[in-house]
């Protein structure tokens, strides 16, 4: 009777394990909620058909956006990030309640300076994310509105 | 021998693992349990633990489900698919 085998390969995989993480997106997003409190604010009385119906679609597109930075971030976060991150950047898990909760503020208002402080906090953990990976970044303005800093990486 | 990341937290790529085939000879396989089961799709061996058991099926499922192809997929296996219980791991690819 043989009672062991020799040692075999066991899969713990998914079927696509893709391995893209990237929080460009995030960015992204983040921009479009400040462009879209742009364009709300731009809109002053929206008592006609045509401005109810714009200011409509700029907050579709803000809440839109704003969900789309918490999501982003909450896949980054759960199968990106591992301990040895986060015991380098103990800082990361306030950085991703911030994110959270300004994404948040922002679906309910349109406070430009809430937007503009969501995206701070979206570029402070993509320079941690680009950290992790060894890749330097750099700050520059976007060029398109709304004309706000965020972090590229340098590659 | 591990390959991929579904059990993280608590297997990782590379660990080497001891594996009963026997234990199921004595005792059913429970909720919880790691277990080494057949792929019923391809046969391959794969690592997962036992969700849920509904009679004689049994739903396994990733520890690390973002990563992981397990019942949610490929459905419930059957008592003849599970392979055997992990007991120890022998080596740590961590640290």
């Amino acid at each position: 009777m043989r009672s062991f085998k020799s040692p075999q390969i066991v899969y713990a995989h998914c079927d696509i394990p893709c391995g893209i993480y990237d929080p460009h997106n995030v960015q992204v997003a983040a921009l479009t909620v400040i462009r879209m409190m742009d364009l709300i604010n731009e809109s002053g009385d929206a008592s006609g058909t045509v401005p109810t119906h714009n200011i409509s679609r700029y907050t579709t597109v803000k809440e839109e956006h704003a969900e789309l930075c918490k999501k982003e971030v909450r896949v980054i976060w759960g199968d990106y990030f591992k301990e040895e991150h986060l015991s380098k950047h103990p800082d990361l898990a306030n950085i991703v309640h911030e994110i959270m909760s300004l994404s948040s503020k922002a679906k309910q208002g349109i406070d430009r300076n809430t937007g503009v402080e969501l995206l701070g906090v979206v570029n402070k953990f993509a320079e941690i994310f680009w950290e992790t990976e060894g890749i330097e970044t750099k700050r520059v303005t976007s060029p398109y509105k709304p004309e706000e800093e965020i972090v590229y990486p340098v590659l | 021998m591990v390959s991929g990341k579904s059990m993280e937290p608590k297997f990782y790529d590379g660990d080497k693992l001891f594996v009963s085939a026997k234990i199921y000879k004595f005792r059913e396989p429970r909720v919880g349990d790691t277990v080494v089961v057949r792929d019923p799709r391809d046969s391959r061996m794969v690592l997962k633990r036992i969700e849920s058991i509904k009679g004689s099926e049994y739903f396994v499922r990733g520890d690390n489900p973002q990563w992981s192809t397990d019942s949610r997929e490929f459905g419930a296996v059957k008592y003849n698919a599970i392979v055997g219980k992990v007991i120890f791991r022998y080596f740590w690819s961590r640290n």
